[in-house]
């Protein structure tokens, strides 16, 4: 090696990733010339100092009754928050727009079961939340956005079959609140208004529309 | 000159407790929480920089692992499972703080590497400590997973997301930041 090694190759041989033939001749280098054997010597010796920091360190109060409290209750709060985050993506859904929270979030196990909680019976669109989630290139998000579409219509068409007033008319949902922790249940209201579907067979047209409704699921 | 070698894994913990606290045992997980505790606050320190997010980090690490347990196989050590586990929670932590529009820093926490830090590794080299923490994050989470807590380029990679390219490339120049803080 007649020039010196770079910064990226010092630090490759002293993490011993460079391949034999270079690591060999970088240490033939280092032999020979003083300011890089310098170099080299002050970066050994911090990462060194790094590798010997303390392992252990303690924490100023004793954090386990913390942790001990929410061992023993679900998290309830995160469960508000996922639904509620459905919820929103059922409503801006609906407006074409798919709120980023719900591609871009990691598809928590717990998301499933806020889903399964509201939907009675199949499924594909816990499936198609969980797929959002976890989506990662462009084309697999646009076919997950498709899937989600169906999915959460279908979760929309569930939280309206849960009123026995709604005639099954599947609806737009145009706004979602969330109630935390009344009387030791989480209710979530949403108002639907402007009928666009029926049924789960796909889209068809109201003669009129229907006034806004307002859905309360309990949790 | 040779390379530098790697920290060896720390003893794998008592199976028995883990075995008991995989049954919803919460006793044994308290005895596991006491055993590993003090090493899953330090790597959460050093991500953070701070005690109060490394405390958040810490329960939030503890609970999750109570939560995944059942599905621990027992192929690596508890303590390797749970530090990986630690390590996501760290980073997702750090994700959400970053959301946060207005940050309150806790009093005793001025600045990277505060008081209460300090006093939680009261045996520790000061400076070096504070020039990690003064790091920019991506610099500063490479050098903690590579040189103080072990792990290797690939396994950084898939960690963070990123490029094995942009490990190393964070790593050499978190390594000379902290050279040059330290002159």
């Amino acid at each position: 090696m007649s020039t010196h090694p770079s910064e990226e190759q010092v630090n490759d041989f002293l993490d011993g990733v460079l391949p034999p033939e270079i690591a060999r001749e970088v240490e033939r280098h280092l032999e020979g010339c003083t300011e890089c054997r310098a170099e080299a010597g002050r970066l050994r010796d911090l990462v060194a100092r790094l590798g010997g920091l303390p392992e252990e360190a303690t924490p100023e109060r004793d954090l386990w009754p913390q942790i001990a409290s929410r061992l023993a209750e679900p998290a309830r709060p995160r469960r508000a928050r996922l639904v509620l985050q459905m919820a929103a993506a059922l409503a801006l859904f609906a407006g074409g727009i798919l709120v980023g929270r719900a591609t871009k979030e990691p598809a928590a196990p717990e998301a499933l079961r806020p889903a399964e909680e509201v939907q009675r019976t199949g499924s594909e669109y816990v499936a198609a939340l969980a797929t959002l989630g976890t989506a990662r290139d462009p084309a697999e998000r646009r076919q997950g956005r498709e899937a989600a579409l169906s999915a959460l219509y279908g979760a929309a068409h569930e939280l309206t079959r849960l009123d026995p007033e709604a005639s099954g008319i599947l609806t737009t949902v145009s706004t979602a609140r969330s109630f935390e922790k009344k009387d030791d249940e989480e209710v979530i209201e949403v108002v639907v208004a402007d009928p666009i579907f029926s049924g789960t067979s796909g889209i068809s047209t109201a003669s009129t529309p229907r006034p806004p409704k307002v859905v309360r699921v309990r949790f | 000159m040779e390379p530098i070698a790697r920290q060896d894994d720390p003893a794998p913990v008592s199976e028995l407790l883990v075995a008991r606290a995989r049954q919803r045992d919460a006793r044994a997980f308290e005895e596991l929480y006491r055993l590993h505790h003090r090493r899953v606050y330090a790597l959460a320190l050093r991500l953070t920089g701070s005690a109060a997010q490394a405390e958040e980090v810490t329960q939030e690490a503890f609970v999750k692992a109570w939560e995944a347990l059942p599905s621990f196989r027992g192929e690596s050590a508890f303590s390797t499972w749970l530090h990986g586990l630690a390590v996501h929670v760290a980073l997702r932590h750090e994700r959400s703080e970053r959301r946060r529009t207005a940050r309150i820093e806790a009093v005793d926490d001025l600045g990277r590497f505060g008081a209460a830090a300090r006093r939680a590794i009261p045996e520790t080299s000061l400076g070096l400590e504070r020039a990690v923490a003064a790091l920019p994050d991506g610099a500063r989470r490479v050098l903690v997973l590579h040189d103080i807590q072990g792990y290797r380029h690939a396994e950084i990679a898939r960690l963070l997301g990123i490029a094995v390219g942009t490990v190393k490339a964070q790593l050499h120049r978190a390594r000379r930041l902290v050279l040059e803080a330290l002159r």
